[in-house]
């Protein structure tokens, strides 16, 4: 029986970027050995919250607990170890460049373990097998497309069998195949590995395919969390409205607008 | 029964070695009629253990001349990509001088890591030495 205790806790985590806060008072819990879903439009501060779970933006005010620990008073090898649990798939895939797919999938092996080289070559074709780019182990970044790239970057994010693996917009740029097999894998990571998963998408239908539990981000708030069957059932207009994917017919503030045209928040275009 | 006249060795446990202390350690043992039988007693097959495990059971395994060899997981809790890799290595390197891998004693979760890696048609997994399935 899956261990669903808490592995992480966010508790009232607000986040700025200079003066404009982008996250309100976030309060939710990750379940161990879950997969959670963070969902929400563009622009809801989807990837800012991703930031503060992975440690490269730190909470400030609020807290966000490891294991009951505060990240924010972690040490740096308290940091470092931390950094060891997790795996993280960046939106772009954030490859090397001037390295084969197969070394960039092997950096983190060969920064962070003794493994021989012919065990790394192994463990990094083991996991390009898994996400369909076994015949691709030699082909620089610049040769594959955009899906096969982020595939090629979860390849990277599971070469050291994370306890934690953050993937940001998996599907994103994939055809609907590719898209279901990611999910697939990303399942399959979940049960056989016990691996603790958080997907932050804006595709419904990968979300309802893969979320165990699901929180609804928007302008920087929660809107709603729960099961995907109470995500599914909600009756809160916004939800309904990012269910059935209706665009968003709100009046502007026309005050504001004028002001960013005129006024002292107008955007810089010449310097 | 051990075949103590083909292979020249003493029956029973020859060689135990102890890698961390007293936690990570193997023994193997020559089994009728001319195979060995190596018995993982790590806890853990992972990215720490492996580079010594590795080390130490090649070097045992290049040196003895059988047909076959039995590496009974039955103590290994839990094993990560490294350790299947380093299953895939020892495949490697005993078909090379055609010697037959089996594995026994592979629980559930091993077995999940096994079919992971998409490699559960590779190996031969049996439940107890000499009892394939």
């Amino acid at each position: 029986m899956a261990d669903i205790s808490p592995i992480i806790e966010l508790r009232h985590l607000d986040s700025f970027y200079n003066s404009r806060q982008v996250l309100f008072d976030i309060t939710f819990t990750i379940p161990r050995q879950q997969v959670t879903v963070i969902m929400g439009v563009s622009g809801c501060g989807k990837t800012t919250l991703l930031r503060h779970l992975i440690g490269l933006k730190l909470s400030t005010p609020g807290q966000v607990m490891v294991d009951g620990e505060d990240m924010g008073r972690f040490s740096e090898r308290e940091m470092e170890a931390y950094r060891h649990r997790i795996g993280v798939l960046f939106q772009s895939g954030a490859l090397f460049n001037s390295m084969t797919v197969g070394e960039n999938v092997a950096i983190p092996l060969r920064v962070h373990t003794r493994l021989a080289d012919q065990t790394i070559r192994i463990i990094s074709t083991i996991k390009l097998h898994q996400v369909g780019l076994s015949d691709f182990c030699d082909y620089m970044p610049s040769q594959l497309s955009g899906g096969m790239r982020k595939r090629a970057g979860l390849a990277r994010s599971i070469a050291m069998d994370p306890e934690i693996l953050f993937v940001d917009e998996p599907s994103s740029g994939l055809d609907p195949i590719t898209a279901a097999g990611l999910d697939a894998l990303i399942l399959e990571l979940n049960e056989a590995l016990g691996m603790t998963i958080i997907v932050v998408t804006h595709e419904l239908e990968s979300a309802f395919n893969i979320a165990d539990q699901m929180v609804v981000l928007d302008r920087g708030r929660i809107l709603a969390a729960g099961s995907p069957q109470e995500i599914q059932s909600s009756e809160d207009p916004r939800v309904v409205q990012f269910l059935k994917r209706e665009s968003d017919r709100r009046q502007p503030d026309t005050e504001a607008y004028l002001d960013s045209l005129v006024g002292k928040g107008r955007c810089r275009v010449i310097s | 029964m051990r075949n103590e006249n083909q292979t020249g060795m003493p029956p029973g446990i020859y060689g135990l070695h102890t890698l961390w202390g007293d936690t990570l350690k193997f023994s193997a043992q020559w089994v009728q009629p001319d195979g060995l039988l190596i018995e993982l007693t790590a806890d853990q097959l992972n990215r720490e253990s492996v580079p010594e495990i590795r080390r130490d059971l090649f070097k045992t395994v290049r040196k003895k001349r059988v047909h076959k060899v039995v590496l009974d997981l039955s103590r290994v809790s839990r094993m990560d990509t490294a350790g299947v890799a380093l299953l895939v290595e020892l495949l490697d390197l005993l078909d090379r001088r055609n010697v037959k891998l089996e594995l026994s004693g592979v629980n559930e979760g091993n077995r999940r890591m096994i079919r992971l890696a998409r490699l559960d048609q590779v190996f031969t997994i049996s439940n107890h030495a000499g009892d394939e399935t």
